[in-house]
Formats: C-alpha cells, structure tokens, sequence
C-alpha cells in the first residue's frame, strides 16, 4: 500500500517536473508546494490534466476540475488516488 | 485632428485608401521603406486615435474597427498593418493604463505618434503569454533590458508597450507590460528588415537597455491586458487586413472584366471560368462571416463591461484564434487561386494594375504571423476540455496582485 502509495506521488511530481521545467529552472517541489507559484497557468493546467489522465488511466470528473485540484502536489495526489481507488 | 464625430470613419479610411495608399504601395514595396506618406495621411484624418473615446462621440468599437482595417489593407497592407498593430496598442493604454500612461494618449492626439509592440523575444518559441528577460529594480526605478527580433516599425515610433518577466524570482508566466518612450534614449536597431513580404512594416530586431520610472509599469498582470484587449484586436485587426488585401485584389479584378480592352471578355462566356471566379468569393465571404462575428462578440462583451473572467472563456480563444487561422489560410488562398486565374502576364507579373504579386508577397506571411501552428496546437487542448469544468482551472485568477 505504501509502495503503491509512494509510485503515485513520484509519479505526480515527475509530471510536475516536466511540465513546470524545473530541472532547467533548478528547481524542485514538496508536497505542499504551490503550484501557481511554480509558473502553472491556464494552459500548463490543462496540459497537465491531460497528462495525468493518460499516465493514471482515470478521467477527471467536472467536481474534481477546479482550481483546489491544482493547488498543490497533495491536492492533485488526493483526487488521482480517489479516481484510482473508485477504478478498483 | 478629430474628424470622426461629422465623418463615418470608415470613409476617411476609404479617402487614405484611395488618394494615398494606392499611389505609394507600390514605391513602399519595391523600396522596402516605411509609407511615410500613408502613415501621414492616417494622421491627417484622425485616423491615428481610433479606440479612444472623443468627447462629442464616434465610434471605437471592434466592427468598424475592422471595417477599417480591410478598407485600408485592401490598397497596401503594409500601411494598414502599421495602423491595426498601431491601434492595439492604444487600444491597451486605454483600457488599461494608469494616469502615468495617458500622456502618450495625449500625444497621439495632439502629434500622431505611433505606438509599437514588443512581444517577441528569442528563445520563448513565440509564445505570447511568456517572457522571459525580468525587469530589473535599479535605484528608484526599473531596468528595461530585453532583445527583441522582430519589432514593427521601431525606427518610427515614439513608443513602445514591451512585456517583460516581472522580475527575476518570478516565472515566465508572470509577464508585466512596460511603457518605454525613444526619448529615453536606449533603444537599438539592430538589423533590417528584408522580407518576401509586409516590407513596409519595416519589422525590424531591436534592442532596449534604459532605465525607467516604477510607474511605467502596468498594474494590471499580462495576462489580463492580453485577454481582455490584445489578443482580440490583434487577432481580429490582422485578420481584417488580410481579408481586406484579398477582397481588394478581387474587386480590382472583376471591376475590370467587362471593359471592352478586358483581356479577360472572352472567357466571361466560361462556366468554368465564372464559377472559379464564384468560388473565390466564398472564401472572402466566409473571412467576412467569421470577422464579423467575432466582432460583434467582442463589442458586446465590451459594452456590458464584461469582467476579465468573461474573456477567459474557453469557447471563445477557441473562435478568436480561429478567425486568425482562417484568415491567414483563405486570403492567401484567394490571392493564389486569382493569379492562377488570371495567368502569367495579369498574374504574375510586377506592377500590373492588379498588384497580384505583391499581395501574393504580403500574404504569406498571415499564416507565419504568429505562427498558426501554435494557435492550433492550442485550440487542440482547449477543444479537449470545452464545455467541460474545465472552465474553473482555465478562468480562475492567477493570483497574481496587481502591482502597488
């Protein structure tokens, strides 16, 4: 469960990495990081989903599209693992 | 200087048009110089204020805008880009500059100057909504250094609206825009303008090194100006002179096919010939479908005031851009499929009354103007989230405080 656990978290913040380019920037983020402050405007916000989406096999429903989804890593960690815990 | 409240603007456009555009488009093109004498003409009529609010009344909407803008593009399209882009930039200082900004309001009135935009910078892959060179505080004031490949009609300008990172800790998305005045003395040419097309724009690599007040700085984060005003009168204003240059070069066509010395009367017996003339006509009709309309969306969402949220609208960057798309593609359409009807000596040749080769020149750079590879690659994930909740992380505030 931890592993599993642990798997989704690197795998959220792989794609936050790539899509904030924070290895050009130098730069790096904690579970609690704001995501806004990392540079993810409207655009990278919606390449990001897309992203998720693929990587989890899941689709976010309209309740979870709004911007408290992508506050932070933990945020975007919680609605992933809900999508995949209903998936079964 | 403010003609607009007795004369419909749109027929000091057709004037410009006629008695000025006409006779130097020419001269402009084959020179690769700045239409002096067209911008001086603009400024003689007033032509030079549009979008800002007179006091005994006239029209600053985005339709008649528009309408302007073919008016003009369809006799030189250099000289009518220089306006449109011209426009947009007062366009911004209206709807959104502070007092500190209006002096430049003042003297577009009182002199004409022109206003330039300074959106391109190397390595940001022509996005518009990035920036990467931050404004630097130095002393009481910010530093302005930025590099910009292309910049139109820098040489003659008075001054420049620049988006730049709004500082060194900030990311690129974090875009502020910033007034520069050539008499701050730190503006460079740095090359020429050589292109197959659009020379009279004179869109030329810059360089800006000066030091400026804090309060040339907009308060207003980029992104707002942009959505709220730039991206639709750029999109639109460009669109319309594409369409414009296209619809002119028609009407110079067809307004002589049934002269007697026509060369082209033989063939008006042609079905086939007149439903290749026919077809081109429904390019320009749906160039003028889609302008309009996008238009009219845009005067309303004016007229009511709308909040900047209301611009965000997925459905409409969607529509904007491809107005932008379309146009690019179906003007330059048009003007091909015409020299492809007309032949070699009517079509392809320098200097003929119909001006073919030089619109063909002048538009092919509408698909490359911002590039339209970018816009579609955009629309294609818009499209993927539309009417979806999507709507709440694409419209929510940047959190970005307006500068104090």
């Amino acid at each position: 469960m931890t592993s599993t656990r642990d798997a989704i978290r690197e795998q959220i913040f792989d794609l936050l990495r790539h899509r904030l380019r924070l290895r050009q920037r130098q730069q790096d983020l904690t579970i609690n990081s704001s995501l806004e402050a990392l540079g993810l405007d409207s655009m990278t916000a919606i390449e990001l989903l897309l992203d998720l989406e693929r990587t989890f096999g899941i689709m976010l429903p309209d309740a979870l599209l709004t911007a408290e989804t992508f506050r932070t890593p933990e945020t975007l960690e919680v609605a992933v693992r809900s999508l995949l815990e209903a998936k079964g | 200087m403010d003609a607009f409240s007795e004369i419909d603007p749109i027929q000091l456009a057709v004037t410009a048009g006629q008695e000025t555009f006409r006779a130097w488009a020419s001269d402009v093109d084959a020179r690769n110089r700045f239409p002096h004498e067209s911008v001086e003409a603009l400024r003689r009529l007033g032509l030079l204020t549009y979008f800002m609010p007179r006091a005994n009344g006239g029209p600053t909407d985005f339709a008649t805008y528009c309408s302007i803008a073919a008016v003009l593009a369809e006799e030189c399209l250099s000289s009518a880009l220089i306006w449109a882009m011209h426009c947009q930039q007062v366009a911004i200082l209206v709807d959104h500059g502070g007092p500190e900004h209006k002096h430049v309001l003042d003297e577009v009135e009182r002199t004409g100057a022109l206003v330039a935009s300074v959106t391109t910078e190397a390595g940001k892959g022509g996005d518009l909504l990035t920036a990467r060179a931050p404004l630097l505080p130095e002393g009481d004031g910010v530093r302005v250094r930025r590099v910009a490949p292309i910049v139109s009609y820098a040489e003659y300008a008075a001054f420049f609206l620049l988006t730049m990172r709004s500082a060194e800790d900030r990311h690129e998305h974090d875009v502020s825009l910033v007034l520069v005045t050539r008499e701050d003395a730190g503006m460079t040419v740095t090359g020429n303008w050589n292109a197959m097309g659009a020379r009279g724009t004179r869109s030329v690599p810059v360089t800006f090194d000066l030091l400026v007040d804090n309060n040339r700085v907009f308060k207003k984060p980029f992104r707002q100006i942009a959505v709220q005003t730039l991206i639709p009168a750029a999109h639109l204003g460009w669109s319309a002179v594409w369409y414009g240059a296209a619809r002119g070069a028609f009407r110079r066509f067809v307004r002589q096919l049934r002269q007697p010395e026509n060369k082209f009367r033989a063939q008006l017996q042609s079905d086939l010939f007149l439903s290749r003339l026919a077809d081109l006509r429904v390019s320009l009709d749906l160039m003028d479908s889609m302008i309009t309309r996008a238009a009219a969306r845009i005067d309303s969402l004016r007229h009511s005031n709308a909040d900047v949220a209301s611009y965000e609208n997925i459905t409409l960057h969607i529509s904007l851009n491809n107005v932008k798309i379309a146009a690019s593609r179906l003007a330059f359409e048009v003007v091909d499929r015409l020299i492809e009807l007309c032949g070699l000596a009517q079509g392809y040749m320098k200097n003929t009354a119909l001006d073919l080769e030089r619109v063909f020149r002048d538009l092919r750079s509408a698909t490359l103007m911002y590039h339209n590879d970018r816009l579609l690659g955009a629309n294609g994930k818009l499209i993927l989230v539309e009417n979806s909740g999507a709507e709440a992380i694409w419209r929510r505030p940047d959190g970005l405080q307006p500068k104090t």
